[in-house]
């Protein structure tokens, strides 16, 4: 006849070892992965933006004013005659603020 | 220069791979009540992974929600990083992922407490995840700055394939009269 086991004997507690593993491993990869699209997209953002350009007619005085992103990222705005051949002075007008434009102090 | 993009680039990726971690869990989760598994060997490699990729996709949520605070343009703040509908930026669909955020916190924590709650509690609250599923869809649909991009609309279609067929699936084999395990 066998001994009955105590019932107040504490009973080993369910081992889950690989489950630690399992969540390391996942998260090691997660991590892996999410380098790729940070990488890409950190990449594309270090590439620099051709020039490109906005224009507005003014509330007077037959000018526009053109905001323009040059091929550094640099943001600055123009005042130009309406008719559009004239000379450029910079930095009449606020710049519009993008992501793409607010980070480095001289924008 | 594109170090002030940092931390908005680094919480797209992790939020990225958030989606796809989260997809990947409903879908294993699903494919396990479905029965879809028949060994049990397999079935317990299945529910580890599924309850890893859970706890995993939460950390990912969190660092996506995370790295926000720290981008200088939107600065979002505690509230607008946590309370659905604050942030002014695509106010509606950022809300949105708050709330699946939310609701992923709730159903991955009702796992450990499922003995408190009920077995019974706890599964009407898991048939939730595909909910958390179709919103972080709606997330990243309406406020992803990648959304419309090939490689994003590509990932999504592949993971909300496999979800649509295993909850069909389970759907299907439930009302043919096979009690489904729970997931």
């Amino acid at each position: 006849m066998e001994p009955k086991p105590d019932a107040r004997t504490p009973q080993p507690r369910r081992r889950r070892p690989s489950l630690y593993r399992t969540v390391l491993s996942v998260a090691i990869a997660a991590i892996v992965a999410a380098s790729i699209p940070f990488a890409a997209l950190y990449g594309q953002a270090l590439q620099p933006r051709p020039a490109a350009a906005i224009t507005a007619v003014s509330g007077s005085g037959g000018t526009q004013t053109r905001i323009v992103t040059t091929a550094s990222g640099r943001v600055v705005t123009q005042t130009v005659p309406a008719t559009g051949a004239g000379s450029a002075s910079a930095g009449t007008a606020t710049p519009i603020v993008t992501r793409t434009s607010v980070a480095t102090p001289d924008n | 220069m594109a170090s002030h993009q940092l931390f908005w680039i680094a919480s797209r990726s992790f939020g990225t791979i958030a989606m796809i971690l989260l997809g990947v869990s409903v879908a294993v989760g699903l494919a396990m009540s479905g029965r879809m598994a028949g060994r049990p060997a397999t079935r317990a490699k299945l529910r580890r992974f599924h309850e890893a990729a859970t706890l995993v996709t939460l950390g990912l949520i969190a660092a996506h929600a995370g790295l926000l605070l720290l981008d200088s343009y939107l600065r979002p703040g505690l509230a607008g990083i946590t309370i659905p509908f604050v942030l002014g930026y695509r106010s509606l669909f950022t809300g949105i992922g708050i709330i699946a955020g939310w609701l992923a916190v709730v159903i991955g924590a009702s796992f450990y407490v499922r003995k408190r709650i009920g077995t019974r509690t706890w599964r009407k609250l898991h048939r939730f995840a595909i909910v958390t599923y179709a919103l972080a869809l709606l997330h990243v649909l309406g406020a992803g700055t990648d959304a419309s991009s090939p490689w994003m609309l590509a990932t999504l279609t592949g993971l909300t394939a496999p979800i649509v067929f295993a909850g069909s699936y389970r759907l299907l084999g439930a009302q043919a009269g096979r009690a489904p395990f729970p997931a």
